[in-house]
């Protein structure tokens, strides 16, 4: 069986978004031929017109429904409405996506003010993670696979002018004189 | 310069300034940033509905726009701390982005279209009291608890530097004011006894200056270097003199 198709089952089976770390252990291929192996999975599923979809996030894939059938899916499992965002708490997410992971004095470096109460209510909610990584001793925070299926994207970079919000020079501009300031 | 209109509601100091250079119509420079730069700070002043926490971010900006402004009126002008700061306008620039792009992210979460996992999880709702997020175990705890402890080191080491309480003269006018009014008359070295440095002994001799210009006190000097004695003045005013008097 190719390596796709093996991923395919346990991501089925797993319910959960998995790592390709994981994948890796439980499937005896590198890492490598794991990223390789969910690219051809993406594509088979894109392709033959599957109700299925992958999304991708760091190291980790969850095999999702595609936001087309969205309400009869929703439908069949009666499920809620998400709550609405607040403005800090949109403004936040949408920094994350784009940008992250990201510390906090970084995140807080683009909106201005200080956002610990926003980062500590969006982590509750599962929209946000903590990183393993840190940068300058601090924890770095990023969107979660829950968030990117809330808006229906198979990954962040499917969000609306995300190369020019990513790589944009005057971020990292913004972003590199506060780590200057604060290099000891 | 008048405020000329209200501002709805800011969450944060960018969106306050964003909010007063568009509302001017213009594109954002050094330029309009120092043309806000006082509507920004009457915002600011005496705003009940900025949290305590926040205030410090608040006055961040206020004095990114105040150096701006002077930069502009005294080009000499050079801070060497302030210019270390990433600049305002690239800053709000990029806030300004980020809140374009945030619009159309909320369409996305409000739109119909989203993805389900096998389990459907939801995104969770806030519930009040203690939850835990799923998968926590006493070692998740004591990981954090490890990583809480070594965060707060830097924090102990950093070197300890503390601001000098500032002693105003609106205060020494009314300790002054204070005293007269019990004793009648006192002197300039029991006034400033107790003085904790020399600006508050020069703040105590502006303040004594002050009530005599009030006519509140006259003072009385033998020779020079020699005590000052103060005695009330018979016509003083019964006002508290430290409302009349404006720095």
């Amino acid at each position: 069986m190719n390596i796709d198709a093996k991923l395919e089952a346990l991501l089925f089976a797993s319910a959960k978004p998995c790592t390709v770390k994981r994948l890796a252990e439980i499937t005896g291929a590198d890492a490598d031929d794991v990223k390789k192996g969910l690219d051809a999975l993406a594509v088979r599923l894109e392709e033959s017109g599957s109700g299925l979809m992958l999304v991708r996030h760091g190291h980790e894939a969850e095999l999702v429904t595609r936001p087309d059938v969205a309400e009869m899916v929703g439908a069949l499992l009666k499920a809620e409405a998400y709550g609405e965002l607040t403005r800090p708490s949109l403004e936040a997410l949408t920094i994350l996506a784009y940008r992250g992971p990201l510390t906090r004095p970084e995140l807080e470096q683009v909106r201005g003010v200080q956002s610990s109460l926003i980062l500590r209510n969006l982590l509750l909610r599962g929209l946000i993670e903590e990183h393993e990584e840190t940068r300058l001793g601090q924890s770095t925070y990023g969107v979660t696979v829950d968030f990117l299926r809330a808006l229906g994207v198979s990954s962040v970079s499917e969000l609306p002018d995300y190369e020019d919000l990513r790589g944009n020079a005057t971020v990292a501009d913004v972003l590199s004189q506060l780590d200057e300031a604060q290099q000891p | 310069m008048a405020v000329t209109f209200r501002i709805e509601k800011f969450e944060g100091p960018l969106d306050l300034l964003l909010q007063l250079v568009e509302q001017e119509k213009l594109a954002i420079s050094e330029i309009s940033l120092a043309t806000v730069a006082e509507q920004f700070v009457n915002h600011v002043q005496g705003n009940k509905e900025i949290a305590p926490e926040e205030l410090a971010d608040f006055l961040v900006v206020a004095a990114k726009l105040m150096y701006i402004k002077s930069k502009m009126l005294i080009p000499a002008l050079h801070d060497d701390e302030l210019e270390e700061c990433p600049d305002l306008e690239t800053q709000l620039r990029e806030y300004q982005r980020f809140v374009a792009a945030s619009r159309e992210i909320n369409a996305l979460w409000a739109g119909s279209r989203r993805s389900y996992s096998r389990d459907a999880r939801a995104t969770r709702t806030i519930h009040a009291g203690f939850v835990p997020p799923q998968g926590v175990t006493a070692d998740t705890l004591l990981h954090i608890m490890r990583r809480v402890i070594s965060r707060l080191e830097p924090i102990l080491q950093l070197p300890k530097v503390s601001i000098e309480r500032a002693v105003t003269i609106q205060e020494k006018i009314k300790d002054l004011y204070e005293r007269i009014k019990g004793h009648a008359r006192t002197s300039f070295r029991a006034f400033v006894k107790g003085s904790e440095n020399r600006t508050e002994v020069i703040v105590s001799f502006l303040a004594l200056l002050e009530l005599v210009k009030q006519r509140f006190v006259n003072v009385e000097q033998g020779e020079i270097w020699s005590d000052i004695h103060i005695h009330r003045h018979k016509d003083a005013p019964e006002f508290d003199p430290a409302h009349n008097f404006q720095v």
